[in-house]
């Protein structure tokens, strides 16, 4: 069964052009259906896989969410918070809290809050600031130069020091063209990071094109760096091994050089953190969180619980089944999360529940206010505060380090990559095809047709389609995992690849399919049927080919083509 | 049926049975009030040198020392928020339960705040379930 070398070419450009349709498709994403369509495929993955997130549990005991939500300030009446938002002087209470409830120090702090101004005199901006600058010894590195030339460097002499580096979230000086001063005085003494309200893929390292009058102008040093980023720097900094990365090893002998006086340049770190994030959820509970939850409050936690595996996610897929909003509940927070307001009561918590929440954690303090605009649609959980989002792709740095899964939108060209695989697939059912229809030549000549149609024709479609799907899963399932990308377009891929091989096929899958089991009546009947419905439905375009010249205007009107082998049916003309 | 003796008040034997009798009703009726003023629990520490202070309306009064406090503390109220209410100068003040241990005091709380914002998503349900300690607060005792 031989295919011919032009039958090959044949294939080759006929799925060339397949995939340059569909690299332009691509690019041009007309309505946006595109960058729709990857991110639902993105989605249902992140859903699907869910609970094969975080095995070792690593980020889980190592980061916690402090919250304060709209009930938190009610509650916080009782202890003088009369007002939103609080004092500086409240503010910094509630961080000293934190810096000492759990017997020892966390390891790093964020605080996802921004401070625009100072308020009113009474207030205690300045006890917040000496309260900040004390708990990250800012007396001994702010006047290093070296110290404060970039914010990974900033960590690494807070680190040095022994003190502990604080990371207060600020407006990227991207949208907001000042720096107004409470920011300056917090930029003396802590780390400044932008809070990404709004993203899509989570940045790790942010450059801009200021000049440096600029850049000095809006408090930017070198450039800015993400709250997940800074808190991880800070955590691997903290440890021997530096996480393993190189290049923190060497920010750590360049903070010793910049405490006693020598400055030397940064490196170029968005080569190691070089795209931004595709920040993975998991779906399966700090087992400490259910069990704080359940002493602080007296019941479990109102949310999902334990995580079912794929399967069970799987189905769980097809809302038509389920109902929007019915049978599941909402999974729960990832990370352990627990509201300041609680932590002030104490009431069901003990030391060790304290301890567990911010001795040498990683601690996420944030908002989770309804009618602030600092949500994000995450694809597990559904809307989440962003404190959550921080807290999450601090944890996928936690459990995957460098390796961390990159944002394939944004990163070239991963279109380029879509449509090489569409025309590979294509490429091969052709093939596919051609090897079926040289089968059915030599069928013919040796008589042999009805043989063939139940041992090779359906196992040779079964092949054909199963293997599209696989290679699209198999891709899937490669770039994730020993890529680092987040998924290609599954759903989009499958649907063009399958879309191609039934156009391909449309003639003969129907008869091959069925002739293998046109012994059974039942079939018969269905093909009969079939058949008529074929003939009820036929297009104009049929009927056109079909239809008698005209007798008035021949030299206007060309003979249409009939198609071989084909008695055409008599239509009245219309 | 009863012998004429067992019923009548004067005997010495239904005497003691008499006064048995009251004992028992009087430890019964006053055990709630004492069972109620321990169920509220005891500072047993004070974790910090210098404690602050709220009224029953969360007004901040101050911070005293923890020397000041004689512990074991019985706790006779809960302010608003759970803050945790003991006499101290013949008043009642109100501390953070951050700042001091306690025995005996159970949390019983009743969900408050479901949050959540449920559009747009397809895992969207009647509850974020994100709050759990914070979608509490103290129910009346």
């Amino acid at each position: 069964m031989p295919i011919s070398p032009a039958g090959v070419l044949k294939a080759l450009f006929i799925s060339l052009v397949l995939a340059l349709s569909a690299y332009a498709v691509a690019k041009l994403d007309l309505f946006g259906l595109e960058s729709a369509s990857d991110g639902v495929a993105d989605g249902v993955y992140q859903r699907i896989t869910a609970a094969d997130y975080g095995a070792s549990r690593r980020g889980q005991k190592t980061i916690s969410v402090v919250s304060l939500d709209d009930t938190s300030l009610q509650t916080m009446r009782g202890y003088g918070w009369t007002r939103f938002p609080p004092t500086y002087d409240q503010q910094w209470t509630m961080l000293d809290d934190l810096m000492n409830v759990g017997g020892a120090p966390p390891a790093a702090m964020y605080v996802d809050f921004v401070y625009m101004g100072e308020g009113a005199p009474d207030e205690g901006f300045g006890a917040f600031v000496d309260g900040v600058a004390a708990a990250t010894r800012a007396k001994q590195w702010s006047a290093r130069p070296g110290c404060v030339s970039d914010p990974l460097v900033k960590i690494a002499c807070i680190d040095a020091v022994g003190g502990t580096p604080i990371v207060l979230a600020r407006p990227s000086p991207a949208d907001l063209d000042f720096f107004p001063d409470a920011e300056r005085a917090l930029d003396q003494v802590a780390v400044l990071a932008p809070a990404l309200v709004g993203v899509k893929a989570y940045p790790l390292i942010s450059r801009y094109e200021f000049d440096a009058a600029t850049a000095a102008r809006l408090g930017v040093h070198g450039f800015d760096i993400s709250p997940a980023m800074a808190i991880y720097a800070a955590w691997c900094l903290g440890r021997r091994d530096a996480c393993g990365i190189a290049a923190f090893r060497r920010l750590q002998a360049r903070a010793r050089l910049a405490l006693q006086g020598r400055a030397s340049p940064a490196e170029d770190y968005a080569k190691v953190f070089d795209a931004p994030m595709d920040v993975v959820w998991g779906s399966r509970p700090d087992p400490d969180y259910m069990a704080i939850t359940r002493a602080v409050s007296g019941r479990p936690a109102p949310c999902r619980g334990e995580g079912e595996g794929w399967r069970a996610r799987l189905g769980e897929q097809m809302v038509g089944l389920r109902g929007p909003g019915a049978g599941v509940r909402q999974e729960c927070p990832y990370n352990l999360t627990l509201g300041y307001d609680r932590i002030v009561a104490g009431s069901g918590l003990d030391k060790n529940d304290l301890a567990r929440l911010v001795a040498g954690k990683l601690v996420m303090v944030g908002g989770e206010f309804h009618a602030s605009s600092d949500w994000v649609e995450s694809p597990v959980h559904g809307q989440v505060p962003g404190i959550q989002y921080h807290a999450m792709a601090l944890d996928n740095l936690v459990e995957d380090g460098i390796d961390y899964r990159r944002s394939a939108s944004a990163m070239l060209d991963s279109d380029l990559l879509k449509s090489l695989l569409i025309g590979a697939l294509a490429f091969c059912g052709i093939l596919a095809v051609m090897v079926r229809n040289s089968l059915l030549d030599h069928a013919m000549a040796t008589r042999s047709e009805s043989k063939l149609r139940p041992t090779v024709y359906g196992p040779l479609y079964v092949v054909l389609y199963g293997a599209s799907i696989g290679m699209v899963f198999l891709a899937t399932w490669l770039g994730v995992t020993y890529v680092h990308r987040s998924p290609i377009n599954w759903i989009g891929i499958s649907a063009c690849v399958l879309g191609f091989l039934f156009y391909a096929t449309r003639e003969t899958l129907p008869a091959d399919v069925l002739g293998s089991i046109e012994h059974i009546g039942l079939v018969r009947r269905l093909v009969a049927a079939s058949r008529y419905c074929r003939s009820a439905m036929r297009f104009e375009e049929d009927r056109l080919l079909s239809r008698p010249p005209a007798k008035s205007n021949p030299a206007a009107s060309p003979q249409p083509t009939r198609p071989k082998q084909q008695k055409a049916p008599v239509h009245a003309p219309t | 049926m009863l012998q004429p003796d067992a019923i009548l008040p004067t005997t010495p034997q239904r005497k003691a049975a008499r006064r048995r009798l009251g004992l028992v009703l009087a430890a019964l009726l006053l055990t709630p009030s004492l069972a109620t003023a321990a169920s509220l629990g005891t500072v047993t520490k004070a974790l910090r040198p210098q404690l602050r202070t709220f009224d029953d309306k969360g007004q901040p009064l101050g911070a005293i020392p923890a020397t000041s406090l004689k512990l074991p503390a019985p706790i006779v109220a809960f302010g608003v928020g759970g803050s945790i209410g003991v006499s101290q100068g013949g008043k009642t003040i109100f501390l953070r339960g951050l700042d001091v241990d306690t025995a005996g005091v159970r949390a019983a709380c009743a969900p408050v705040q479901q949050v959540a914002r449920t559009s747009g998503s397809a895992y969207a349900a009647s509850n974020m379930g994100l709050g759990g300690a914070a979608d509490c607060q103290r129910t009346a005792k």
